[in-house]
């Protein structure tokens, strides 16, 4: 007779190596809940401010954002939280190496290694660069979009206001560049036409003029399931031998299962509503 | 397809055939008599962007008892006549439908959408399929040497793609050439 006794040494395991599996199993529960946090603000973040926060789950849900939005037909809500919390690591570390170097300066001759101080600054590099990118690319998004962006905040019915999908920084940003957009239309060729040609976000001549995010565009989706360790509370969790969540595509009337772990080509609209929960990332 | 895509403002700038249902006076100048009135079944060719709208649009009751007419009617065109569907259906892979028309497939989503023409769908999206895996091959024939031309099939093959394919052959061929490039050199 075999007693399965896995879970009473589970509970021993947690007991005894109470620090490092912490440490490790905390970070990938950040990384699944933030995305969560991030879409739905405010109650849902406190609760997880006390739940400890490394840098190392910080970077990984920073790549995550950053795959997304790279990939995403749609302008996808900023992380205000985990921006803030990277930005002020980020001049710490400055700081840090900035310190550290003026120590180099006065004490050379002691046996410290220069390979610290190089992957410290190599590593900066690093985060420097994927934030950049991501900015970068929301910019561009912003760019296409602003008329939409702009019909979005006029609109009452609205799910997201325009602050928590935009940084302040962003907001600036839009503002303005669709006012000298409008000023150049304007000067150049609006002012010449009749007064009923003149809008430029005119949605009932015979060719809508506000460019909407492609919604069916085709991504490539990694369904990555609930966060480890809480299978059962997933709703949607439909057992065919396998974990697997279950959407429709509204077009074909069709019903599609996405297996946990497997890789699939999707309309975005099909799996946007995965993707805003992080049980899905765009590769 | 948006209200700044320089290719749909050409796609949609191809002249259709189209016959009045109407006589409008003034408008002679589609026929290229100016000041002149356009008679009841005059053919014009018009470009799509107009013939689209007006063929949409109804126009005043000549008899009460009917339905408006609108201002045109749209002649089946040359590109979607059954000689090129055909020609399709026949040899998707070898046909040269840049000959017919450069916007091919812009111009058959708005026809097809116009009409809702499930049949003409079903040609095209076959037709889609087919050329694409002709499109892959030649596109992932990456040579990294800049003296070697292209081999006279592709330079052939690629005469014949219209803008929509030009533009996916483009993007395919870059990226196995990126891909190429990063694996060879550093």
């Amino acid at each position: 007779m075999d007693l399965n006794i896995d879970d009473i040494l589970a509970d021993l395991d947690r007991d005894t190596t109470a620090v490092d599996s912490s440490l490790y199993l905390s970070s990938e529960h950040d990384t699944t809940r933030f995305s969560e946090a991030n879409g739905t603000p405010s109650n849902h973040e406190k609760h997880i401010a006390v739940n400890n926060i490394t840098p190392e789950s910080d970077y990984q849900m920073l790549i995550t954002h950053w795959r997304n939005e790279r990939m995403a037909p749609e302008l996808l809500p900023y992380p205000h939280l985990l921006i803030g919390r990277l930005l002020q690591r980020l001049t710490n570390q400055i700081e840090h190496i900035e310190n550290l170097s003026m120590g180099f300066l006065e004490e050379a001759a002691e046996n410290d290694a220069k390979i610290p101080m190089l992957c410290m600054e190599a590593e900066l590099e690093r985060l420097k660069f994927v934030i950049r990118s991501y900015i970068r690319c929301r910019l561009h998004k912003i760019d296409k979009y602003s008329l939409y962006l702009r019909q979005l905040d006029q609109a009452n019915d609205r799910t997201l206001s325009l602050t928590e999908l935009l940084s302040p920084q962003e907001m600036v940003y839009h503002d303005k560049h669709s006012k000298i957009l409008l000023k150049l239309f304007n000067n150049s060729v609006l002012r010449h036409m009749p007064p009923e040609m003149q809008a430029i976000d005119d949605t009932d001549g015979s060719i809508n003029m506000i460019d909407q995010p492609d919604w069916s565009k085709f991504v490539f989706v990694l369904i990555k399931g609930a966060e480890p360790g809480e299978e059962d509370s997933e709703q949607v969790l439909n057992d065919d031998g396998k974990p697997c969540y279950s959407v429709t595509i509204p077009d074909l009337n069709e019903e599609v299962e996405l297996a946990v772990g497997g890789i699939y080509v999707m309309r975005y609209n099909v799996i946007s509503g995965l993707l805003r929960d992080g049980k899905a990332i765009l590769v | 397809m948006g209200y700044y895509d320089i290719d749909d403002i050409l796609a949609e700038n191809t002249k259709f055939a189209c016959s009045f249902n109407y006589e409008i006076p003034g408008l002679g100048y589609l026929e290229g008599s100016n000041g002149k009135p356009i008679h009841k079944n005059a053919k014009v060719e018009l470009p799509f962007w107009l013939g689209n709208v007006l063929a949409i649009v109804p126009g005043d009751h000549e008899h009460e008892d009917e339905e408006p007419q609108p201002f045109v009617q749209l002649l089946a065109p040359e590109i979607f006549s059954n000689r090129v569907i055909n020609a399709i259906k026949a040899n998707p892979r070898g046909l040269d439908i840049h000959s017919i028309n450069g916007h091919f497939y812009a111009l058959a989503v708005k026809w097809a959408t116009l009409f809702s023409d499930a049949e003409l769908v079903q040609v095209l999206s076959d037709m889609i399929l087919e050329r694409a895996q002709e499109i892959n091959s030649h596109a992932s024939s990456v040579s990294l040497d800049p003296d070697l031309m292209l081999s006279d099939t592709t330079a052939r093959f690629q005469l014949t793609l219209d803008e929509f394919e030009k533009n996916l052959y483009r993007v395919t061929h870059d990226s196995y050439k990126r891909a190429k490039l990063w694996l060879t050199k550093k």
